[in-house]
């Protein structure tokens, strides 16, 4: 399973520009919610292999400073898992949004976590599965607390060849909170999206 | 009539349903719902959920409801805390573990337009229960596991554990580390002149002894029949070897329920040097206490 | 009629230039741009009619391209076409003087509304 699975620049092209109408839309949901106004940064989009997301997620996260991975399902055409990846003064920060007192609950912290988790990987991966004519459906979301370090193999692609790393900067006014999104997609829904982009630049470009 | 056919379904199906607003106004109430809460529908309907039960976290659960129907798709209320959305009580008659049900809260889209939501409640009670002595059994398991019998303390399978993380601890932080392997001198004499209960009296007395006079972060293991080890970590070796010392002093004072008993111990002491082998640390603090065998017991090397 | 194109994306630019040719027919100059600092200067070249805008660039992004063509020309006819469809951003762009914001993608029924806006300023003749 490999070059058939292989995203060229084209391809790369098309799929940024999905991703920014998904992510704009997820915004702008998570800033009618939160009452608050999120500046919207061009994401990043990189395509990783299991040694490339290793590297890549050890260089995007402080050490020794723990984790909230928010994994959730996906179903349907698109299928695989999108994982969030927060740092915990993210989290903090986020439940001080969510009108949370300064002593939040690890409980609580994973409450949080999942919500915005919920809110952004749904809109995002729902939005980008509407503009291929696809529909997804989710599973309830779940967090696990990661020391940095050990995190490359909490997230072991087993399953998958290939994975979309999103990188988003939600930008509050005050509060910044950034988090890694990352999508892994089964080799089936690649090979599946890889035709819907064709469809795309056949179109387009 | 599909009004009709959808009523009639949620009101039979095993799980409590209700449709609200944005603002928590009841538009319908389900059967489930009445019979566990006492609440009926014409009670609720048309009244707001936080005016007719206390609720918790009630900017959070509109909050949700804002997101269904911006996100226009389902939302997990409680993912991981099985916190209520309406506090329900349970009977408790046998001797189950929760008072309060415990629930999976889903939201979902009823209406955009109109603005109204479904809210689905599934008790979970049982499934909380069953994980929750699940829980307890593995933790009964790991503390077997784990312990000495006679002693209560920790037995050789925890020590390993221990050793290995203190060491790379002691790597990390780079913090000394020392350990302390003892014996009691001639346990198996005692043994076989005064019987094992008596045997088991001075192991037991021996490990209270000990225990007292421990700090928070060390560690201390029944090696084996009459063997112990102390790991203490932030000791270099000066300090472990008066503290081993002290020891000895403490265990050659016990008073026993007899009398004519008076029990003495041997100690081996090494403290880490950075870069050796777990079985290094481990056989220098072992040739140190044989060494202080040889040299005539009761003392410390 | 002179359309300027401004978008990062080659595909977000080639659906915008597509759906317009549908449109407009093929009589009319399309030019693009990248970022907002390059639609600057096209813009004080060209001086197009209309002008379809990003808000997500990089180097000048279009609220400051926006704020700077209607600085330049009071006049100008901007229709920002994006992703971001914050009510912030878009009540932002409307008090900056963009004529119309709307949520990509575009399509042909999207492209219609904006030529139904948009056709009495073009005939009241801001650029004859």
């Amino acid at each position: 399973m490999d070059s058939n699975i292989e995203f060229n620049e084209d391809h790369k092209e098309v799929l940024r520009e999905l991703m920014n109408v998904a992510y704009g839309s997820s915004t702008a949901v998570i800033a009618e919610i939160l009452d608050a106004f999120a500046t919207l940064r061009v994401p990043k989009i990189e395509l990783f292999n299991d040694e490339e997301l290793r590297k890549y997620l050890l260089d995007r996260v402080d050490q020794d400073k723990d984790a909230f991975l928010c994994i959730q399902g996906i179903n349907g055409k698109v299928a695989g898992e999108s994982i969030f990846v927060l740092n915990r003064s993210s989290v903090e920060n986020l439940a001080l949004y969510f009108d949370l007192d300064e002593e939040a609950s690890e409980e609580d912290l994973k409450d949080v976590a999942t919500e915005l988790t919920n809110i952004l990987s749904s809109s995002t991966v729902g939005k980008l599965a509407e503009q291929v004519n696809s529909s997804v459906s989710f599973s309830p979301p779940s967090v696990s607390i990661v020391n940095g370090l050990s995190m490359g193999d909490d997230l072991k692609m087993k399953n998958y060849s290939q994975a979309i790393v999103i990188c988003t900067s939600i930008e509050f006014e005050k509060e910044k909170i950034h988090g890694d999104l990352i999508l892994f997609m089964q080799d089936q829904s690649i090979v599946w999206l890889k035709a819907a982009l064709d469809k795309i630049i056949s179109e387009y470009l | 009539m599909e009004i009709v056919f959808a009523k009639r379904i949620l009101n039979t199906l095993d799980s409590g349903f209700l449709i609200v607003d944005a603002n928590l106004k009841i538009e319908f109430w389900n059967k489930w719902l009445h019979i566990q809460t006492g609440k009926l529908a014409k009670e609720v309907e048309g009244e707001k959920l936080d005016e007719v039960f206390e609720l918790k976290k009630v900017s959070s659960i509109k909050r949700k409801i804002k997101t269904v129907l911006a996100m226009k798709s389902t939302v997990f209320y409680n993912a991981h805390s099985a916190n209520p959305l309406i506090e329900i009580d349970r009977p408790n008659i046998t001797n189950s573990v929760f008072y309060q049900m415990k629930q999976k809260v889903t939201i979902s889209p009823y209406d955009t337009t109109e603005g109204l939501v479904c809210i689905n409640i599934v008790d979970q009670t049982l499934l909380h229960e069953a994980n929750y002595k699940l829980e307890q059994n593995v933790a009964n398991l790991e503390k077997l596991s784990t312990t000495d019998y006679l002693t209560k303390i920790f037995n050789r399978n925890k020590f390993y554990e221990r050793i290995n993380h203190e060491i790379n601890m002691s790597k990390r932080h780079e913090i000394d580390l020392s350990l302390i392997f003892f014996d009691i001198d001639y346990l198996k004499k005692i043994n076989d002149t005064f019987g094992h209960k008596i045997g088991d009296e001075v192991l037991v007395k021996v490990v209270e002894e000990v225990s007292s006079y421990l700090r928070e972060t060390d560690t201390f293991a029944r090696w084996g029949g009459e063997e112990f080890v102390i790991l203490l970590p932030g000791s270099n070796s000066e300090t472990a070897h008066k503290l081993a010392d002290k020891y000895r002093v403490i265990i050659e004072n016990i008073k026993f329920s007899n009398e004519n008993i008076k029990v003495t111990s041997s100690f081996g002491v090494s403290s880490y040097i950075q870069g050796e082998k777990v079985e290094e640390f481990f056989s220098r603090a072992d040739k140190a206490l044989y060494q202080a065998k040889a040299n005539g017991r009761n003392m410390v090397v | 009629m002179k359309t300027l194109v401004v978008d990062d994306s080659r595909l977000a630019r080639s659906a915008v230039i597509k759906t317009l040719n549908k449109e407009l027919g093929n009589e009319n100059e399309i030019y693009q741009a990248e970022n907002g600092e390059v639609a600057l200067s096209l813009y004080k070249k060209e001086n197009p009619d209309i002008v379809f805008l990003d808000l997500t660039m990089p180097v000048m992004d279009g609220f400051e391209a926006l704020k700077k063509i209607r600085a330049h020309d009071e006049k100008a006819l901007i229709v920002v076409v994006s992703a971001d469809v914050q009510e912030h951003a878009v009540s932002q762009v409307m008090s900056d003087g963009a004529i119309m914001h709307v949520q990509k993608p575009i399509n042909e029924t999207k492209m219609k509304e904006i030529f139904k806006t948009v056709k009495f300023l073009l005939k009241a003749g801001s650029h004859g």
